[in-house]
């Protein structure tokens, strides 16, 4: 009787088992059946991932063929406005002890150093035109051509009269004066015109001072006038530019300017590097020649930048006399 | 839709539109690559207040840097505002700050103000 009686519990303890383990079986299919589908799942996110990965990178080639296609014009570009700017070896033909500095923010700029001899005169200006790049650029060459035009075809004129003819000339061929053209666009110009035979500096400026160093007065700032070449928005108030006229000595120097040197930002407080600081550094530094003058204030902007961006295009025309 | 914000970029200044106290602020640097693009929204918002029938408009500006493009658009700006108190007889006030270090900043208000016949305000300020 107790064999029997234990052999029922054995059974009844064998079906529980039997039981636990189809339990088990089924728990097993059921994780195998998700670990198949995950496989699946795993699967075609490999290929979705697969697929995005091919777009990117067919996204980027396309975008460095085109970067690749806008730079080599951009550069061959940049070949034809260093033919149309002066050399600087002719202004160091006329003046031994001058310099031109050039920094495009980019690789073609919108600012553009102008030189023109007529007779024993000799005619300078720094150009700064709005934008700078590609816009910049293409402002630059109607400035360039505009003021050859203007200087070769017609009799010895001042400075004030050629900025005057430059201004109308400009608002002309912009279209400025319609009013379905919607351009502002124009150029700051500090413009010189030095007589070499009686040694006197006349100077007219639009936006653009002339910065002149001499040997009893120290430094002076002209300012020249309030209002751009080309652009409608000053015509209300908008008279005639003025001449300023300085008898030179021997040893006085001058420099004439884009706004790109002092609005340059920088320092520790990322501010404008402004006209006081460039005087107190030109000042430190007026034993050197303009060639020195011009290598160290790279050197000095490179500084006063450090981890700063460039804002604008920068050009300084320095000339001892 | 009372007040329009863009935030400040590096190029770009914090600007603020608020049509409810008609009040246009524009604070920091300005030098994009495409100017017009960027100040496009608030010549939009300038002629839109003439259809808000807002009596009363304050522009703000405390600029620290601005390049020469810059510079003629918010000329645009000032000559736009000048319109709305002309043509539709808004009340339109000027208020241009400069820090002490931005003496070009307070002269090209002083231009602004000789050239634009609003109610001009120009004032020192730190920011």
């Amino acid at each position: 009787m107790d064999k029997i009686k234990e052999s029922g519990t054995e059974n009844a303890q064998y079906s529980k088992e039997i039981e636990h383990l189809k339990q088990m079986l089924n728990e097993l299919e059921e994780t195998n059946k998700h670990l198949i589908a995950a496989t699946f799942r795993e699967r075609e996110m490999r290929k979705q991932l697969n697929d995005a990965i091919e777009e990117l990178e067919c996204s980027q080639k396309i975008i460095e063929d085109q970067n690749k296609r806008i730079s080599e014009s951009i550069n061959y570009s940049r070949n034809i406005q260093e033919a149309i700017n002066p050399d600087e070896q002719v202004l160091l033909s006329y003046f031994p002890d001058s310099c031109i500095m050039y920094i495009p923010k980019d690789v073609i700029s919108g600012d553009f150093p102008w030189l023109y001899k007529k007779d024993h005169y000799i005619y300078v200006a720094a150009v700064d035109c709005t934008g700078h790049g590609v816009p910049g650029a293409m402002m630059s060459i109607i400035g360039t051509l505009l003021l050859n035009s203007i200087v070769g075809d017609n009799a010895l004129l001042s400075p004030s009269e050629i900025l005057d003819i430059l201004h109308t000339r400009v608002v002309k061929t912009l279209k400025q004066d319609s009013s379905v053209v919607n351009s502002s666009d124009g150029m700051d110009v500090a413009l010189v015109r030095i007589d070499t035979k009686n040694k006197e500096i006349e100077y007219a400026g639009a936006h653009r001072p002339l910065l002149y160093f001499s040997k009893e007065q120290g430094v002076v700032e002209i300012k020249g006038d309030r209002f751009p070449i080309g652009g409608m928005h000053y015509e209300r108030k908008r008279v005639a530019f003025k001449n300023t006229t300085i008898k030179y000595e021997s040893g006085d120097f001058m420099f004439m300017f884009s706004d790109g040197l002092c609005d340059q930002v920088g320092g520790a407080e990322m501010k404008k590097l402004s006209m006081a600081r460039f005087i107190e550094f030109a000042t430190s530094k007026k034993h050197l020649r303009m060639q020195k003058f011009e290598s160290e204030c790279i050197e000095y902007l490179d500084e006063w930048m450090a981890n700063a961006r460039q804002v604008d295009d920068i050009l300084l025309l320095g000339i001892r006399f | 839709m009372d007040i329009v914000e863009i935030m400040a970029k590096e190029d770009t200044p914090y600007v603020s539109l608020d049509s409810h106290n008609g009040m246009l602020k524009i604070r920091g640097r300005s030098y994009p690559e495409n100017p017009q693009a960027f100040y496009a929204p608030i010549f939009q918002w300038i002629k839109q207040s003439v259809n808000n029938g807002s009596t009363k408009l304050g522009a703000y500006f405390f600029l620290e840097y601005f390049n020469t493009t810059s510079f003629k658009i918010i000329f645009d700006i000032l000559f736009e505002l000048e319109s709305l108190e002309t043509t539709y007889g808004i009340d339109v006030q000027i208020f241009w700050y400069y820090d002490a270090f931005s003496l070009d900043v307070k002269e090209a208000g002083s231009d602004l103000s000789e050239l634009i016949n609003l109610p001009f305000d120009i004032s020192e300020s730190s920011f």
